[in-house]
Order: C-alpha cells, then sequence, then structure tokens
C-alpha cells in the first residue's frame, strides 16, 4: 500500500521472551513456600472450597497477559476493512462459481452490488434526496402531525431536481429497509407500528434535509448559514434526531470510505467496483440485526422515560445505516471526517493519499479487468 | 473508662463461652447481637435529658434517630444546632438512602456483615455512617465507627461534609486519618480514613478492637488495601461476634460480595435518578481519538446547552484532542456563530490550579441573544469516580484507559490499554467480545511483595490458603516470596526476619524500605531517605508540551552525570535550600525551574514521616560532608543495598541494556541525564511502553554488586554469560587492586 502502509514496528525477538526459565524452575524460593504450604501447580490461591471460587477466572489462575496498543484504532476496529483492493468484483463472482455457488447466488450478489452503485452514482449527481414530511393523507385527513414544526423547518433545503423515478425507487427500499428493521425489532412493539414507521421517515427525511442543510451552509453563502443557525435555535427539541444524524453521519462517513473506489469518477455504473465492501456490508447487516435486537431488548428492560424514541432511534439509525451504505453523506470524499468544517491535518493527509489511489478506472486498467 | 473497661473483658468472656457451646445460638457469629444485653454491651445509656434518651444501642429505630435530629441540641457535643444544621438536614432527607433508613437499620440489627449497594448519588457515602453513629451511639461505649475510603482526598472531603452535616467541628466528633494526617482527637467517634491506614492499624492491632463498626466504601473498586481488609474483616468477624461490618459498593459484584461474606444480606438503594441515554457508534472507528474529537464538535455545533466530558487515555493524548478542538471550535464559532467553547484538560500530573480549572463555569454566549457557551473537559478516567463535576450533560467515551499491569514473568509494569468501565461504554454490542469485563482488581495487577510483607506482619501464614476474594496468579505470589527472600526479609523457613519486621513499618516499596533500612551503613542515610521520598511521590520534573525545551534546560541544570537519582537528590536540595532563604518564592522557583511545587512538599511531608519512623526505631540519621570524595559513591552504594535486583548491564553492542533478574533487553528512558557510558546501571522501574524502557537509572560499578549482595550475585550459581564474565572481570580486577595495594604498603 505504499504511502499508506502502516509503518512497520521492527522488534528483536530474544531468547525466552517469557522467561519460561523462570516459570519451569521449580526450585525457586517461591515455589518451595507456596509448595509448603499445599499449593500444587494449576491451583488457584485462597481459601479451599470458597463460595465466592465460581467467580474465579484465568486471572486468578494465572497472572494477566497483556498486548500493547499502539495505534488509535477504535474498539473494534479491525483492519482487513482497510485493506479493501478495487476491481476484485469480478474476480470474486469468479471464486463463488468455483466454490459451488449457483449461478442465481452469483447474480444476486451482482445485483446487489449494482444496486448500491447506482445509488452512489445518483448521490454523486445529484446530491442527497431530502423531504420533509408532510403526514399521512387518509380520506381528507392528515395524520400525525406532531412533528410539523421541526418539519417546516428543514423544509428549507428541498431537492427538486431527482427524477421521479429514483424518488420512487428509493421509497420503496426505505419502506424495505422500515420493515427489515421492525421485523428484527422487539415484537412487543407491533402496536406502534404504524407509528414507527412514520416517524422513522419523518427522522430520515429530517435528517437528509439537515445534511443538505449543513452541506450547503459550509459550502455556499453566509445567509444560508444563518438561516440553518436559526434552524438549530428552534430546534432544540430535535436534540434526539439530531444526535441520530450525528451518528449516521459517523456511520455514513465510513461505509464511504470503503465505498470511495467506486464512487470517485466511476461514470459508468457496471464498473467493476468493490465487490468485497458489498459482501461486508451484508455481514455487517446481519451483525447490525443482532445489536438491533440487543438493543431493544436492553432499553426494554430499563423502561427509561423515553424508551419510545430511543427504541425506534437507535435500531432507526443503524438499520437505514447498514442498508443504505454510502448514502449518508451528501458527498464522500473517501475520509472518515465529514465535509466541510472540521478535518485535521492528518484525517486530510490520509484522504489525499487515498484519493490518489482509489481511481477505480485507472485500477481496473491496471489489473485488467474488464467491467 | 474503668466501664469500658469491665464490658471488655465481659465481651472476652463471653467470647470464651461462644467456644464452649458451639451448638448455642451465642456461637453462631451472625446473631451475635442478639445476646449482647446478657454481657452487659449495652449497659452505656444516654441521659434521659438527651435528644438520644430512650434510644438502646442497636436497637433504634429510624424514627427515634429522626427525633433526635431534629432537636434543638445537638446530641453528642450539646451545642445548640446552628441554623445551616436545620438547612442541611433537609437536604439530607431528600437523598434517596434516607428513603429505606428503617430497613437499613433493620438489616442492620438483624446481622453481623451487610452488603450494601447504592449508585453513585444515594447519598451512601455521608449518610450511612451517620445512621449507624446514631445506632451505635459511639459516644457512650467509646467505640469508634470507621469508614474507609480508597481515595485520600475522598476521605478528607467527606469528613468534612459529614462533620458540617452533623454540626460538629471536624477533628473532633468526625475525624480523618489519611496518610500524612491523623485529625482524631480521643472524641472521635465517626473517623473517615484510607483503607491503607485502616490496615496499617490492624498491623498492629489485629483484633481491630477500637472499632465496633467497620464500614468499607467503595468496595467495588477492590484497591489492593480493601481486599486484603475484606479478608481480614472475614476472619475477625469470626472472632468479635460484637463487631459489625458493612460492605458498600455500586452495583456491580454485588452478588459476588455476598457469597464472599457466606451469603450476608444484601440492602439495594436505587441512585441516579436521572436515566442516562447511551448510543454507541454503530461501527468501529478507524481513529478513536479522531472520532471523539468529532463528536465533541458535533454536540457542540448542534446540542442543546449541556457541558462536555470526554475520556482520553494520556496526557499527550489528551493536550493534542485539546488543542485540536479548540482550533476547530475557535472555527465554528468564528464562522457558524456557535456559542464559545471552553476547553479543559484533567490529568494526574496536572498542576493543581490548572485542575481547579474544570469547575469553573461554561463561558457565557459571546454576545447578547447569541448561543451558550459551553465547557469541555479531556479527562484521563481520574474523572470517572472520584469527581463530580456540574453541569456535565453530555459524556464521550471512546472506551479506553491506560492502566498499569505487573508481570510476574518478566518483572516489569506494562502501560496497558483496557477498555474501561464506565457507565458509557461507547462501543456497539457486537463488539462486545472486546468489552469483556476487563477491569481486573488490584491485586490481581500489582507486584505483591509489599502485600505479602504486611499479611506476614498481620499475622497471617498461610498464605496459600488465606481466603481472598480474588486470589492472586501463583506466580505473582512467588515472585514476591522471591524478592522479600532475596531482601532477607523473609528467611529461608519464610518466616518475617528482624528486618522484614521493621520494613514493613514503613508504608513503602520492600526494596525501598530496606535500602533505607540499611543506608546508615554507608553513611548516607539522610540522602537515601530523601531520595526515598522523592521516588515515592510523582515524578517532581515537569515538562509541560508547550516548553519540552525550557524545561529541559532547566532539568539540566540539576543534572548529575551519574544518574536520575542523584539528579532528584540535587533537584531536592536546590528546592530545599530556596525554601529556607525565601519561603515565600519557593512556589516561583519552583514554577520557573519546571520542578512541581506540589510533589516536592509531598516529598518533604513523605520524608518527614519516614524520618519520624526512621527515629522511633532507632535508625541514624547520618551524613558525611558534602565534600567528601565518596559523598555520591556512597550514595550510589547504598541504593544498591535495596536494589540489587534491577541492575541492567550494557550489551557489548549499542546501547541495549540488558536485566540481570531475568535478562530482558531494555533501553534506558530517554528521559534519563545519565551521559556518562556506564556499563552497568540500577533502575527503580521496568515499564513496557513502545519499547522496554528502565527508568530512572543510576550507574554502578560491579565489583560493589559482589560486595553489596553477594547472595544474589553468587558466582557458583549464576549462569554462565555476558553477566557472569563481566562480574568474574570485576571481581579480579578488585582482587589485583586489593593485592597491589598490600604489597605497596
Amino acid at each position: 500500500m505504499g504511502l499508506l502502509a502502516e509503518s512497520k514496528s521492527r522488534k528483536r525477538i530474544q531468547n525466552d521472551p517469557n522467561n519460561t526459565r523462570w516459570t519451569r524452575d521449580t526450585t525457586t524460593f517461591g515455589q518451595k513456600m507456596l509448595r509448603s504450604q499445599g499449593w500444587e501447580p494449576g491451583q488457584f490461591l485462597g481459601a479451599k472450597n470458597a463460595a465466592h471460587s465460581e467467580y474465579h477466572t484465568a486471572a486468578n489462575a494465572s497472572y494477566i497477559r497483556v498486548s500493547l496498543k499502539d495505534d488509535m484504532k477504535g474498539l473494534g476496529y479491525s483492519k482487513s476493512k482497510e485493506d479493501e483492493v478495487t476491481g476484485l468484483d469480478v474476480f470474486s463472482d469468479l471464486l463463488s462459481r468455483l466454490n459451488g455457488k449457483s449461478e442465481a447466488e452469483v447474480e444476486e450478489k451482482r445485483q446487489a452490488r449494482l444496486e448500491v452503485k447506482m445509488h452512489q452514482y445518483v448521490e454523486q449527481k445529484w446530491g442527497p434526496m431530502r423531504f420533509v414530511r408532510g403526514g399521512l393523507l387518509v380520506g381528507d385527513n392528515m395524520q400525525e402531525e406532531d412533528d410539523s414544526s421541526d418539519e417546516s423547518e428543514s423544509s428549507t433545503a428541498a431537492d427538486e431536481k431527482i427524477p421521479a423515478a429514483t424518488k420512487e425507487s428509493k421509497k420503496e427500499k426505505s419502506k424495505k429497509r422500515k420493515a427489515a428493521s421492525l421485523k428484527d425489532g422487539d415484537e412487543s412493539s407491533a402496536d406502534d407500528e404504524d407509528d414507527e414507521k412514520k416517524k422513522k421517515k419523518q427522522r430520515k427525511e429530517e435528517r437528509r434535509a439537515k445534511k443538505l442543510a449543513k452541506s450547503d451552509s459550509n459550502e455556499s453563502s453566509d445567509s444560508e448559514k444563518a438561516k440553518k443557525k436559526k434552524e438549530k435555535k428552534e430546534k432544540k427539541e430535535k436534540k434526539k434526531s439530531k444526535k441520530d444524524k450525528a451518528l449516521t453521519e459517523e456511520e455514513g462517513d465510513e461505509d464511504a470510505m470503503e465505498l470511495d473506489d467506486a464512487l470517485n469518477k466511476s461514470s459508468s455504473a457496471s464498473n467493476s467496483g468493490p465487490e468485497k465492501s458489498k459482501s461486508s456490508k451484508k455481514d455487517k447487516k446481519d451483525k447490525k440485526e443482532k445489536k438491533e435486537k440487543k438493543d431493544k431488548k436492553d432499553k426494554d428492560k430499563k423502561k427509561r422515560k423515553k424508551s419510545d424514541s430511543s427504541d425506534t432511534e437507535m435500531p432507526d439509525a443503524s438499520s437505514t445505516v447498514a442498508s443504505r451504505s454510502g448514502t449518508a453523506t451528501p458527498i464522500t470524499t473517501g475520509t472518515s471526517t465529514p465535509r466541510g468544517g472540521f478535518v485535521t491535518p492528518r484525517s486530510r493527509f490520509i484522504a489525499q493519499k487515498r484519493a490518489a489511489f482509489m481511481d477505480a478506472q485507472a485500477l481496473n486498467q491496471i489489473f485488467m479487468v474488464k467491467a | 473508662m474503668a466501664d469500658r473497661g469491665a464490658k471488655r473483658a465481659s465481651a472476652d468472656s463471653d467470647e470464651t463461652s461462644n467456644k464452649k457451646t458451639k451448638m448455642d445460638g451465642k456461637a453462631n457469629p451472625y446473631l451475635a447481637h442478639m445476646y449482647e444485653e446478657e454481657n452487659g454491651w449495652g449497659s452505656g445509656e444516654p441521659s434521659p435529658n438527651s435528644p438520644l434518651a430512650g434510644m438502646k444501642r442497636r436497637q433504634t429505630s429510624a424514627q427515634e434517630a429522626s427525633k433526635a435530629e431534629d432537636s434543638d441540641s445537638n446530641p453528642f457535643t450539646g451545642r445548640q444546632h446552628s441554623q445551616k444544621y436545620f438547612q442541611i438536614l433537609q437536604t439530607r432527607r431528600d437523598l434517596p438512602v434516607h428513603k429505606q433508613r428503617q430497613e437499613f437499620l433493620d438489616k442492620y440489627h438483624s446481622t453481623q456483615i451487610l452488603v450494601f449497594v447504592g449508585e453513585t448519588g444515594s447519598g451512601k457515602t455521608t449518610q450511612i455512617p451517620q445512621y449507624v453513629v446514631y445506632d451505635e451511639l459511639p459516644h457512650l461505649n467509646g467505640k469508634l465507627i470507621a469508614c474507609t475510603q480508597p481515595r485520600r482526598v475522598a476521605a478528607m472531603s467527606v469528613a468534612q461534609r459529614v462533620a458540617d452535616e452533623m454540626d460538629v467541628t471536624l477533628g473532633e466528633e468526625v475525624g480523618y486519618s489519611i496518610r500524612f494526617e491523623d485529625k482524631t482527637t480521643p472524641k472521635t467517634m465517626l473517623k473517615y480514613m484510607t483503607d491503607g491506614m485502616l490496615l496499617r492499624e490492624a498491623m498492629h492491632d489485629h483484633e481491630m478492637s477500637r472499632y465496633s463498626c467497620i464500614i468499607l466504601d467503595e468496595a467495588h473498586e477492590r484497591t489492593l488495601a480493601t481486599d486484603i481488609l475484606m479478608a481480614l474483616l472475614k476472619q475477625i468477624a469470626e472472632r468479635r461476634p460484637d463487631l459489625k461490618i458493612i460492605i458498600m459498593s455500586a452495583t456491580l459484584d454485588a452478588q459476588k460480595f455476598q457469597k464472599y461474606f457466606n451469603d450476608a444480606p444484601l440492602l439495594a438503594v436505587p441512585g441516579r435518578t436521572h436515566p442516562v441515554e447511551i448510543f454507541y457508534t454503530p461501527e468501529p472507528e478507524r481513529d478513536y481519538v479522531e472520532a471523539a474529537i468529532r463528536t465533541v464538535l458535533q454536540i457542540h455545533a448542534s446540542e442543546p446547552e449541556g457541558d462536555i466530558l470526554l475520556f482520553l487515555t494520556g496526557e499527550d493524548e489528551i493536550e493534542d484532542a485539546c488543542r485540536k478542538i479548540g482550533l476547530e471550535a475557535e472555527e465554528l464559532t468564528r464562522e457558524m456563530d456557535a456559542g464559545p467553547l471552553a476547553i479543559y484538560p484533567l490529568y494526574g500530573t496536572l498542576p493543581p490550579h490548572q485542575q481547579q480549572r474544570i469547575f469553573d463555569k461554561a463561558p457565557g454566549p459571546l454576545r447578547k441573544g447569541g448561543q451558550p457557551g459551553r465547557k469541555c473537559i479531556v479527562s484521563t478516567n481520574i474523572a470517572e469516580t472520584s469527581l463530580t463535576i456540574d453541569g456535565i450533560v453530555y459524556v464521550v467515551d471512546p472506551g479506553f484507559s491506560k492502566q498499569k499491569i505487573y508481570n510476574p514473568e518478566s518483572e516489569s509494569s506494562h502501560s496497558w490499554f483496557r477498555p474501561s468501565q464506565r457507565p458509557l461504554r461507547s462501543s456497539v454490542l457486537a463488539f462486545k467480545k472486546e468489552l469483556i469485563e476487563q477491569t481486573y482488581p488490584e491485586i490481581l495487577r500489582s507486584n505483591l511483595a509489599n502485600t505479602v510483607l504486611e499479611l506476614k506482619k498481620l499475622g497471617v501464614e498461610d498464605l496459600v490458603h488465606f481466603d481472598l476474594m480474588d486470589p492472586p496468579a501463583p506466580e505473582t505470589m512467588m515472585r514476591a516470596l522471591e524478592e522479600l527472600n532475596y531482601l532477607a526479609c523473609l528467611d529461608d523457613d519464610g518466616e518475617l526476619t528482624t528486618l522484614g519486621g521493621l520494613a514493613s513499618e514503613f508504608p513503602l516499596d520492600p526494596a525501598l524500605a530496606v535500602m533505607l533500612i540499611s543506608s546508615p551503613e554507608f553513611y548516607c542515610s539522610n540522602e537515601i531517605l530523601s531520595i526515598t521520598s522523592l521516588l515515592s511521590v510523582p515524578q517532581i520534573f515537569v515538562r509541560p508540551a508547550s516548553s519540552r525545551k525550557r524545561a529541559d534546560e532547566m532539568k539540566a541544570l540539576f543534572a548529575h552525570p551519574d544518574g536520575d537519582h542523584l539528579t532528584l537528590l540535587n533537584a531536592y536540595h536546590a528546592y530545599k535550600g530556596q525554601e529556607t532563604s525565601d519561603p515565600s518564592s519557593a512556589k516561583q522557583w519552583c514554577h520557573e525551574h519546571f520542578l512541581s511545587y506540589r510533589h516536592l512538599s509531598s516529598a518533604d511531608s513523605v520524608r518527614a514521616q519516614l524520618k519520624r519512623i526512621m527515629e522511633t526505631h532507632g535508625l541514624d540519621l547520618i551524613s558525611t560532608p558534602f565534600e567528601d570524595k565518596n559523598y555520591y559513591t556512597n550514595i550510589r552504594r547504598a541504593m544498591l543495598a535495596g536494589f540489587f535486583m534491577q541492575v541492567a548491564m550494557k550489551e557489548s553492542s549499542g546501547k541495549v541494556y540488558r536485566t540481570v533478574k531475568d535478562e530482558q533487553a531494555v533501553l534506558i528512558h530517554p528521559s534519563t541525564v545519565l551521559r556518562t557510558e556506564y556499563d552497568w546501571v540500577l533502575y527503580n522501574e521496568f515499564v513496557l511502553t513502545s519499547k522496554q524502557y528502565i527508568r530512572t537509572c543510576t550507574g554502578i560499578r560491579p565489583e560493589w554488586l559482589l560486595e553489596i549482595a553477594p547472595v544474589y550475585f553468587d558466582m557458583d550459581t549464576l549462569e554462565d554469560g555476558d553477566i557472569k564474565r563481566s562480574l568474574a572481570r570485576a571481581a579480579e580486577k578488585k582482587r589485583r587492586k586489593e593485592a597491589m595495594k598490600k604489597a605497596s604498603r
């Protein structure tokens, strides 16, 4: 990975780094003393048949082993994600065929990949979709207007350019997502399923709107900034959804990181994009679903005051994110930081290097992969 | 007092009768309280005029106690209650724990050992001891109530608070006792103390006979001293049925405590009234610092008013994050009209006046009607439990903290990152594997040499079957025994030697204690005393990130070419010189010379304390004149008497040293002043950070080793290798020199 590669830490391993000489030596004073008091190797110290011994762990049996952490990776961050290489979609298709996957399965995967790419393409070209929830029209009455004040605020940034077709497809998608998340979610919430759906929809749309507002305000005139400022002031109750948004944004950025190869300059949708990332996404989806369940259960147990809102929010955030992948940020730059505003020099540097590497077309040519 | 003696005697006789009638209910330690009436324990009754009139020891009710509290005069001092007292009383009664006062008393009466679980904010630390005071009525029987705290600061501040609440003067009815300060009088009935202090007391009073009730607070923190106290108290409880024990803990591990204390009853009080909403990042973060900074800024930009607390692992990381947040927040304020953001770092080595700044109010809006400001505290895990900062609404926690872990195989301490134990664990449940409870109690993480010495002094013979809640690893125990054996604190049968007994009197690591005890033989006990105190406090040289170069220049003023220990000594002497010549400017002088005034003055008080101990045990305080050419050599040799196990020899190639003990390849820590190329060095600490380092080093001569620690460096048992060869050469050289001397004579 050239410039991006981690600095290698060279380390000389010496004779007997674990000092087994001492461990094995049974004639040391320490061993002698312990044995004389009735200890045998492999036994715990402490009272015999102690009632609390069920709580003893490996740390009581032997000293604590440590591993040195010398990087900044967050909890659970694995290196493999970083090492995804572009242009391997076709190759992995081939591999799955060789591994005896049916043509249908392979095709399904391919379709999923394509969908993601299409999504990214659309978003890159026309930006994300932002709508404001107007409520549900039942007969002649509008329902569910509780969040209306918020919505009118965020309506500043409606986007009209998006073709109707994509709009529809997106909506469909989001419905699917909601359905999925509900299915996974706690059954107890079946009663307010409808409510939940609505809320989610609202929230998502708000998010989008705000995201645009943010990017707009970052990029464009001061007047818009001021507007946004006003919004903020008035929307204090919206703390929840905003927090949510913050999370999604981060998440989105993460995703963007992996998908950026496909994003940058991949003008043709059939371009052999990030197959790997797609599949890993699926894994993630699974994980997330599990997590959702847990989240919900935990929260239900605790019966917090705001259990309703948090119930819907947490899974919402993760599920939308999981399935939506790269869509959370308006324009992806390939950094893990949001665009505009805050970019540390370090991440800026990484972004540059990454961009230089992640020209998917160029890499495809290098690999002689036909898209 | 005679009355008290009689009580004591009758209690003793009761104990003996207990032993005789095993099957009797009296033999059951948990029922002992039911029989106390018979043996005259309840004889001290409050005078009829006192607000406590009619209350019987260990039979009171919450109602009676409340009545006593409401009365005009203080039942313990006899003085009138002040106005402030009643104000505080009102707030005290709003605490969650107050609602369960009767329940507490009932449980307390019915058992000898009680496990009390109360979350932060339940008021357990201040209230429970007072409830016990109103139940035990300690002024009538002359026995104290002790409440231990893991931290000195907590013991002091809680004692102050409780003294206010009870409307008494701190140090009289309510006092505290910490390592350098004993603020108690014979009048004291409630004593807050560090767990270490209680342990020290137990060394001389194996039965803890001064106390009628011992409360171990914050037991969930599982400090070394608390763990040992628990094991001791478990034993003492069987011998002393009149002693009551309360273990107070946060919710964690409550069952474990119960189980440990033979299924002791549990009382739980809800604490935190505000639910905490937890958000996880849905994905693992590539760079947790960056993600944390980003989150802080996002909160600042878009969340309602409320201060932010960010947890990071260490000084460098914190300073760096503060800088970055500062820059970005400035931009945010400038361009987006966000409110001002005040950023305060918080870590252990930060000077106190800077630490105090975290309690500053958040800045107001920049102009009228503007966005409100907020403060952001970037802290290590010291803010986790020991501090309450008002106004914190948002907590950002990447889940890592640094911890020192002792490794018996290489005998090093590792700075280790562990996922932390805070209420807000910022990680997704999917990574639960990484979040497995990894807070090990201190007893599993530390070198046990000192502990073993203490246990021996406490009369614990059978170390293997000592009933600890978390028995330490056998390897760690073996290492401790070996170290003590080499230091001649334990003889070959594992019995405490005279030296060992003496060493246990010092609140020091055995190696330091032995060094101090043998220093008079080297005519430099004054100097060694200073060095010991300096090694027992945090690093006195300050090296702020902003002015490293200047700090290094200043340190160079004190540098001694032979090593860091002597440099410490020089700095201390300079400080003392300054302090005696112009005490008012000492602080300023320290600041100018990048020395920590706080740590120097605490080293000073450690020194005074150690000096007292030395004097009581008849250890001479001597020095050679400063002009003596052996002045520094003596000190270096004296240090070897304690630290002969911590020496390293330079390898023939390059800068790498090899420790004698376990042949670990190490480097001298870059902070050293050691410029001369010494083949042999003595070190204070072996740490593993990015590399294996030995820290605080002083050059020595190999022949001293053979002279001072002949048992450890026994040429017959040493394994063949560079070390043996080098020692043999040194011995040969020395022998020849002596022969020449003789010949020339």
